[in-house]
């Protein structure tokens, strides 16, 4: 049996779904292949959604018609803004989820797209005709061992920890991509077969905790904003079709208890039968997330470590113990877990682990996240090195997007360093050689300024209008909101007060989006206002920083021809053809970025590629 | 390499010559006619203006030569001035300060009339040659400079405004981190301090050529070496007091030198003994002439190494100039290796005229005394950027929070990136390691 789809999308977690989600929003016939659909967009890990610079990158996806904002704000149990005490281009959105209602929005949001077809199966291998992917064989998981052929021009792999997974508690080793779910081991192989190099990360959960069993009263609370803000402009007009009002659900507490260092000196005894010390693991993990044996070994002089308990869902006790993510072995966790104050009863209803997993290093990926060496296959999310939810559905939206375009024969899409956060990113994984799981913060980004969790609709949805991401409702939304934008600019230029302009007055130190009320007066949305607001507060930067753009463009985005030979640029040196033969840059802002090319190599590959 | 701004260069041979030429190409060239000469773009043609410099007015011929029809393809200018080094580099540096206009990198003239389709592509051959040669060059130049002393100090500049860089950092990225805590703006504004002291002690070190104009070029080696000798000769009459006894000469002994008998087109230079105050830096009994020649090794533009038994085992070096390393005396056998690049005899001239060739090579080494004047600019500008940090920061001293942390972050990112152009970028990920190596990031 044989079907056609314009993209296929392998694996259902969040680079998969939004992948799904944006290229049937652009019209492509989307076959949705996951080995349970009834696990797509799950939380194997912190049910947490934004954070600093995630939070923006929420926001974008968001701007991009994405599903990742809307499900959040249906689900979340606890909404925080970061840094409200600094500059709003810092400032991130944060919520936690309810992780089995999350699930199930996503499962929803799909299902209802009659341009998606959920296929529950395993994919056996990647067709192809030469160098251009033709489709995929799928093992369909009812336990028939049936085969089905799918063809499609784009495919979309997005296989997070799945790929020759396997998970580490204390020595037992469990091959699998997430708890109680099997790993994908056929997957390296294919890839291998297709010339492609692959390499391994690790990364870890914490244990979770039952929570009758904790003494919750005992502990210190943690509580959410007073007043949340929801990621999606959607949410904010009550057109957000998973959640009618918001904050849709029960909001929730969390608490807060501590390690000791009678714990330490417990982790410190027991560090030999940690994979990460006694040799069972050595692939790279995340320097950010580092597991509280990590902590206690780097940081000898800390006696203490917050750890957050953070419950998980209203439909079951679990909760995330967050602040000791481990591999000990399960009796160590339990002896850990007695010692934390408020614990001494607390029963784990499941172990903290590590898992290991196979990635394709994305020097072999373009800034699209097709793949170099087989034209329509493109890589999201874990599988390019990446971790947290928000950065593999960020690459997820950018995939679909492209992956729907190939298959129409339409132009590639990319985002820029100076557009996205989601452009940093890709820029990022194009040009560096990856040492452990890549995380976005806002320190990557030399434009933060403007790629602001406040204005990402203004920065990406007409482009996103323009490719067809966005559909009549978002885009009445956008307008209305740059009408009023409008205005208040309007306002602010026009209006005096006492004698001085409002346009100086906005530029003082203090004055807040409250002041700019009172001074124009009107009926506007607070979104509107405090953008409008921040642009004038940032002004004499942001246009610095836009001349400065305009003064790169025309090299940034110059194309170097597809398959220059860079062994026969003349005179380029060693390094210099090394970076670029392995990263094979499609952009003169790409190559000018790798590490080892300078000035006159770019300039000498400029006389190369206006000769060829 | 970038298109769409303006590039400048001096344009004529390095060093003292009757002529000498500053060319800008690019989009800002009719702005930079208005502004520095006072006077509408004429579009193709020449005329005698009036270049303002520092207070004072230089008259000048000025060529101007509008798009397509000038060897760039774009609309370009020549300054056509008096051959004086330093008054060059004065123009020059004028130009660069103008938005917009930056120096040029190697053949970037030739590369982008090549683009603009004003060379064929034999020419563009020869222009590739030239741009490795000259890159070559350049990162030869770069290297002596990081090796070397002012390396060292370069490095710990870059690496204390990283530091700082990394601290206002965490008090954005990880403020949700229990173990991070935000720089206090007391702490920030000594840190800023001490980089902007030792931004400006650098600047002090980098020799300015403006000061003379001709390149100066010092004989260096142990006791006895017969740099005396070798610069008696090289000037063509007695002027150093030679004897066979160590430590004769105890005065510095500077004397111009004519190079363009042996070394077409070069012109002279100022040739320096050391005068036995070298001798101070192998025995340093004697703090003032110690400091003396280190001071004048550290002004050089090029540095002679002599020795005549080959071994220069004695390190003279400075990290703005190339270091000649010359065998003396080569009349007397010698057991040891040979590490020198040249032989001369003194005393029959054997070789002298290769050595003037190699002088002048050396001391006109444009990629050396470009970078100088590259490197300073570099400093100037992180200096600036330091010191607009820190009064941001100090104007908020009595405050917990620094208001505008994403604002200063920015400038010492900028700051960063200036010295980052000598030493090599740190980058983001660089800063983000030293968050993880200060603090216990991960919840």
């Amino acid at each position: 049996m044989i079907d056609r789809f314009d993209v296929i999308v392998v694996g259902g977690g969040h680079a998969g779904a939004e992948a799904a989600w944006a290229a049937a929003n652009t019209g492509a016939s989307v076959a949705l292949v996951t080995l349970d659909p009834s696990k797509m967009g799950a939380m194997p890990c912190n049910p947490s959604i934004g954070g600093l610079a995630k939070g923006q990158i929420v926001r974008e996806i968001d701007a991009l018609g994405g599903l990742m904002g809307l499900a959040a704000d249906a689900t979340g149990i606890m909404f925080k803004m970061l840094n409200t005490s600094r500059g709003p281009a810092v400032r991130g959105p944060r919520c936690q989820c309810d992780k089995h209602a999350y699930a199930e929005v996503i499962q929803s949001m799909l299902y209802r797209r009659d341009e998606i077809t959920v296929i529950a199966g395993s994919v056996e291998s990647i067709l192809h005709t030469e160098a251009r992917v033709r489709g995929v064989t799928v093992r369909i998981s009812n336990g028939s061992d049936d085969m089905r052929t799918l063809e499609a021009p784009a495919v979309v792999l997005t296989t997070g920890t799945f790929m020759r997974g396997l998970m580490h508690c204390g020595e037992e080793r469990t091959a699998g991509g997430r708890h109680g779910e099997a790993a994908s081991n056929t997957m390296s192989e294919t890839l291998r077969d297709l010339g492609f190099v692959l390499s391994r990360l690790k990364t870890g959960t914490p244990p979770r905790l039952r929570r009758s069993t904790i003494d919750w009263e005992s502990l210190d609370q943690q509580l959410g904003d007073a007043a949340p803000q929801p990621f999606s402009d959607l949410t904010l007009e009550g057109l957000n079709s998973a959640a009618t009002q918001f904050p849709m659900i029960e909001q929730v507490e969390c608490r807060i208890t501590s390690t000791n260092a009678e714990i330490h000196d417990l982790i410190r005894d027991n560090l030999h039968l940690a994979p990460m010390y006694n040799g069972q693991i050595d692939s790279a993990g995340p320097r950010y997330c580092p597991s509280i044996e990590d902590k206690v070994v780097r940081f000898e002089d800390r006696h203490s470590h917050h750890v957050f308990l953070e419950p998980e869902s209203h439909r079951d006790e679990s909760v995330y113990c967050n602040g000791i993510s481990t591999s000990l072995p399960a009796a160590v966790q339990a002896e850990i877990v007695r010692r934390l104050p408020g614990c001494e009863r607390a029963e784990i209803l499941r172990p903290g682990y590590a898992v290991e997993y196979d990635m394709v290093p994305p020097h072999q990926i373009d800034a699209t996240c097709m793949t170099k060496r087989i034209a329509g296959l493109f890589l999201a999310g874990q599988i390019n090195g990446t971790s947290g939810y928000e950065e593999a559905a960020g690459q997820g939206v950018l995939a679909g997007l492209n992956a729907s375009r190939l298959a129409r024969g339409e132009s590639p899409v990319l985002l820029g360093r100076d557009e996205a956060f989601i452009g940093v990113m890709m820029d990022d994984l194009v040009t560096k050689t990856p040492v452990e799981p890549y995380r976005m913060f806002t320190s990557r980004a030399e434009h933060r300024l403007s790629l602001r969790a406040d204005n990402a609709a203004d920065r990406l949805t007409p482009l996103g209008r323009e490719l067809g991401l966005i559909d009549d409702a978002r885009w009445d939304v956008w307008t209305r909101r740059h009408k009023e934008m409008n205005e208040i600019n309007g306002l602010i230029d026009s209006t005096k007060i006492e004698g001085e302009r409002l346009s100086a007055l906005v530029k003082r130190p203090g004055f807040s989006p409250e002041d700019l009320v009172e001074s124009i007066g009107g009926q506007y949305r607070a979104a509107s206002l405090f953008t409008a607001l921040t642009e004038r507060q940032y002004e004499g930067y942001l246009v610095r920083q836009r001349a400065e753009v305009r003064r790169h463009a025309e090299m940034e985005h110059r194309r170097i021809p597809v398959g220059l030979d860079f062994s026969r640029v003349v005179g380029l040196r060693t390094e210099a053809r090394e970076a670029l033969t392995r990263f094979q840059p499609h952009t003169f802002g790409q190559a000018s970025r790798l590490e080892g090319v300078t000035p006159s190599d770019l300039s000498l590959i400029l006389l190369e590629s206006r000769r060829s | 390499m970038r298109l769409g701004d303006t590039i400048a260069a001096i344009a004529s041979a390095p060093g003292r010559s009757a002529r000498g030429i500053v060319r800008a190409s690019g989009p800002h060239v009719q702005t930079l006619h208005q502004t520095e000469l006072s006077a509408d773009w004429p579009g193709r043609g020449g005329a005698i203006r009036r270049l303002r410099l520092g207070g004072g007015i230089v008259p000048c011929l000025v060529m101007t030569y509008a798009a397509p029809h000038s060897y760039t393809g774009e609309d370009t200018i020549e300054f056509l001035l008096p051959g004086n080094p330093a008054l060059l580099e004065r123009v020059l540096a004028r130009l660069t300060e103008s938005e917009g206009v930056r120096r040029a990198g190697p053949g970037e003239f030739t590369a982008r009339a090549y683009l603009n389709g004003r060379l064929s592509l034999d020419q563009a051959e020869g222009v590739a040659m030239t741009i490795t040669a000259r890159n070559e060059e350049e990162l030869n130049a770069a290297q002596r400079v990081l090796r070397g002393a002012a390396g060292a100090r370069y490095d710990a500049i870059a690496e204390s405004i990283a530091q700082a860089l990394a601290l206002v950092e965490a008090g954005i990225d990880f403020t949700d981190q229990e173990d991070v805590v935000a720089i206090a703006p007391n702490e920030l504004c000594d840190r800023l301090t001490v980089i902007a002291t030792s931004l400006q002690e650098c600047l002090g070190g980098i020799p300015q050529r403006e000061r003379s104009g001709t390149a100066r070029v010092v004989l260096v080696g142990r006791p006895n070496a017969g740099k005396s000798t070798l610069f008696n000769a090289l000037l063509g009459r007695e002027r150093a007091v030679v004897s066979d006894v160590a430590g004769t000469t105890r005065d510095a002994v500077v004397e111009r030198v004519d190079l363009s008998d042996a070394a077409p087109g070069a012109g002279e230079i100022e040739l320096v003994d050391l005068a036995g105050l070298d001798e101070s830096l192998t025995h340093g009994i004697d703090h003032a002439s110690q400091a003396a020649a280190l001071r004048a090794i550290g002004e050089a533009d090029a540095i002679i190494h002599c020795d005549p038994d080959g071994r220069f085992d004695v390190k003279f070096e400075s990290p703005h100039a190339p270091t000649l390393r010359v065998r003396t005396k080569a009349d007397l056998p010698t057991s040891s290796p040979m590490r020198e690049e040249l032989a001369v005899c003194a005393l029959d001239g054997w070789n002298l005229s290769a050595l003037k060739r190699a002088i002048a090579d050396a001391a006109g080494g444009s990629a050396s005394s470009a970078m100088a004047a590259r490197h300073s600019e570099a400093l100037r500008n992180a200096n600036r950027t330091i010191i607009d940090a820190r009064d941001r920061v100090s104007a908020q001293q009595d405050v917990r929070h620094l208001e505008d942390v994403e604002i200063l972050a920015m400038n010492l990112r900028e700051a960063l990136d200036h010295v980052g152009s000598i030493t090599g970028r740190v980058t983001p990920d660089d800063v983000i390691g030293r968050i993880f190596a200060s603090f216990c990031i991960g919840k």
